[in-house]
């Protein structure tokens, strides 16, 4: 794999855009990096263009019709609106208030992630199984045939609850 | 007679100058919005309600910004509230065609895929592209506007405004390595 390769894997997984960005500068200007991207004439050539449209010659008589009397007394909204007002539609927080906000959830993210594994791990964790065992089980500690030590085997098979124990004379 | 000689006599009382800037940006601002809606006829209406917009609101604009930027920002929520409109308008048809058997067409509705304006349109380009990459890349390409400019238009930051227009031209090169033509000939 090539550099520009690399490149755009790494622009696949950087999650946050101003990093994408840095790489995607990148791309831009390097030569290898940048055969990948379309160029400016392969765009226009996909592109609509407005010399493709022909005259569009109705779009000031309906323009004029829907504001009425438009020469006369049709006067716009003569009312200044400060630029800071203009721009209060793409308010966005602080960054320090964004990367605040992502440490917490990345925090959380990790909190659960810890908790649920280490509930899975629990032994209480695996659910009816072994509430069924706890109940139907035995504890063994020596069988023993004739006051003598004998081989034991347990079988447990898993189609149902039976548990077979095989105890055999130690020859 | 310049657009900021223009906007002044509008503001005067005589909209007829208003005649002026709707001649010089009528084949750009419908060139976006074609690309961004693939529907001419969609395209038209929107660039007419931006101008009347744009009018009505003409003592609001900032004379310092660029008049173009303004008009195409409006434009662009405008076809964003388009979008939003033939989404619901997908929603409620595919739910009555759910409950009916019969197959629902809404007449009228913006997705008139056997218009003739509509086949002219590239359904391969549209449906890769997100509406702001499709922006993007007309600013980019058409206008020859920069990441920041663009993203003044988008309301984005100029990472983002970056980030959606390298996805869209990485698209469209894709595109055009598996064969794809001008939107025209589509």
């Amino acid at each position: 794999m090539g550099h520009s390769g690399i490149a755009e894997l790494l622009y696949r997984i950087l999650p946050v855009p101003a990093w994408k960005s840095g790489l995607a500068r990148h791309m831009e200007n390097c030569p290898a990096c940048s055969a990948r991207l379309a160029g400016r004439d392969e765009v226009r050539r996909v592109l609509v263009q407005a010399e493709d449209l022909g005259g569009l010659d109705d779009v000031w008589p309906a323009v004029k019709r829907a504001l009425g009397p438009v020469a006369g007394g049709g006067r716009p909204n003569a009312i200044p609106l400060s630029r800071p007002a203009l721009k209060n539609k793409s308010v966005r927080p602080a960054p320090a208030v964004r990367w605040a906000a992502a440490g917490c959830g990345l925090v959380l993210a990790a909190a659960l992630l810890v908790g649920t594994v280490r509930y899975l791990g629990h032994p209480g964790a695996s659910g009816a199984g072994d509430s069924l065992a706890e109940t139907s089980g035995f504890i063994l500690h020596s069988a023993r045939i004739e006051n003598e030590p004998a081989n034991t085997y347990i079988i447990h098979p898993q189609d149902d609850g039976m548990v077979i124990v095989w105890v055999e004379k130690n020859l | 007679m310049n657009e900021i000689e223009a906007i002044e006599a509008c503001l005067r009382g005589r909209g007829e100058e208003f005649r002026l800037i709707v001649e010089s940006y009528k084949g750009p601002l419908t060139a976006l919005a074609v690309n961004v809606l693939g529907n001419r006829q969609d395209a038209e209406d929107v660039c007419q309600e931006t101008f009347i917009q744009a009018y009505r609101n003409l003592g609001r604009f900032d004379r310092s910004l660029s008049l173009k930027t303004w008009l195409f920002t409006i434009l662009f929520r405008r076809c964003l509230d388009l979008l939003k409109k033939r989404r619901r308008f997908r929603a409620f048809f595919a739910r009555a065609a759910a409950v009916e058997s019969a197959p629902a067409c809404p007449a009228g509705s913006a997705d008139r895929t056997g218009s003739p304006d509509r086949r002219e349109i590239s359904r391969a380009l549209l449906k890769r592209l997100s509406p702001k990459e499709r922006l993007a890349l007309v600013l980019w390409a058409n206008e020859g506007l920069n990441a920041s400019e663009i993203a003044g238009i988008l309301g984005c930051s100029a990472s983002t405004a970056r980030v959606h227009l390298f996805t869209g031209r990485k698209k469209i090169k894709t595109l055009l390595e598996k064969g794809y033509g001008t939107l025209g000939n589509r």
